[in-house]
């Protein structure tokens, strides 16, 4: 019965993240657009709850579906509402992208059906692993935490300098 | 027939594809944001999948994901600040319209 519901819950998210993820490019207006992707957002958090991964889990709804998409509306509203009501994708790009994306999925529907993973039948972390992942960034992965934080102080800062209105007359 | 690794890695895989086909499609400048936000949450199903299965005691990819998110962020803050001076030189987001760098 719970593994029943199990493949229940894994098979409703993905069809609900590929079809939120489709509308999202077929989408005629763009705020629309970003409803479905957090939509597509929430069914990943989803999956991650399925994958024993909660902390990843409530981190991807607080930074993706509220943080990340509340930007991509802010910068919706500061740009002309004209643009964004533009026509579908031209039939030519979509067969062309079509071709693409469904020639790179079988390739790696191919290179995945055909690997040997090596599994592992340790006993799965459930005992506080948000602690665990606390202590992790602050013995084995403390370079690499420093400098994720020095990329983020630096993109914002570079963000806000770059749209910011200048202050004479001369274009950037 | 139980859910292995390989359904949520189909699962990964077929969300970044959907992310390239959304690039190649739109022709919405923010639109090709969002399918980047896309690709980036199918990279991180596959990183979250495999440290559930192949390192379910030492959970790597986790650790991992969190900076993925990182990146993430800081290239959606840049991306629209680009966005947004573009637009006030060209008064459009249509990419199909500033194309400055085309030789």
């Amino acid at each position: 019965m719970a593994e029943f519901v199990y493949h229940l819950a894994f098979y409703l998210m993905a069809i609900a993240i590929v079809v939120s993820a489709l509308a999202m490019i077929f989408a005629r207006n763009v705020v629309a657009g970003v409803t479905c992707l957090v939509g597509t957002f929430l069914g990943v958090a989803g999956i991650f709850f399925l994958l024993n991964a909660e902390f990843i889990g409530v981190v991807q709804i607080m930074v993706y579906a509220g943080g990340l998409s509340l930007l991509i509306v802010f910068a919706i509203m500061l740009t002309d509402p004209k643009d964004h009501e533009i026509q579908r994708p031209q039939a030519g790009n979509v067969m062309m992208g079509a071709v693409v994306s469904i020639v790179l999925f079988l390739m790696m529907v191919i290179a995945i059906s055909t690997a040997e993973w090596s599994f592992s039948d340790a006993e799965p972390l459930t005992s506080q692993p948000a602690v665990y992942i606390g202590i992790q960034y602050f013995t084995t992965y403390i370079v690499p935490f420093y400098l994720a934080a020095i990329i983020l102080s630096m993109a914002l800062t570079g963000a806000i300098v770059m749209a910011k209105k200048d202050e004479g007359d001369e274009k950037c | 027939m139980s859910i292995t690794l390989n359904h949520f890695l189909y699962l990964a895989s077929a969300l970044f594809c959907l992310g390239i086909f959304g690039i190649i499609v739109s022709r919405n400048a923010i639109k090709v944001l969002l399918s980047i936000e896309v690709m980036l949450a199918g990279v991180t199903v596959a990183f979250v999948a495999i440290s559930r299965y192949v390192t379910p005691d030492t959970i790597e990819g986790q650790i991992i994901t969190v900076f993925i998110l990182t990146v993430a962020a800081a290239e959606a803050a840049i991306g629209l600040a680009i966005l947004l001076a573009v637009y006030r030189n060209y008064q459009t987001v249509d990419m199909s319209r500033f194309n400055l760098l085309k030789w």
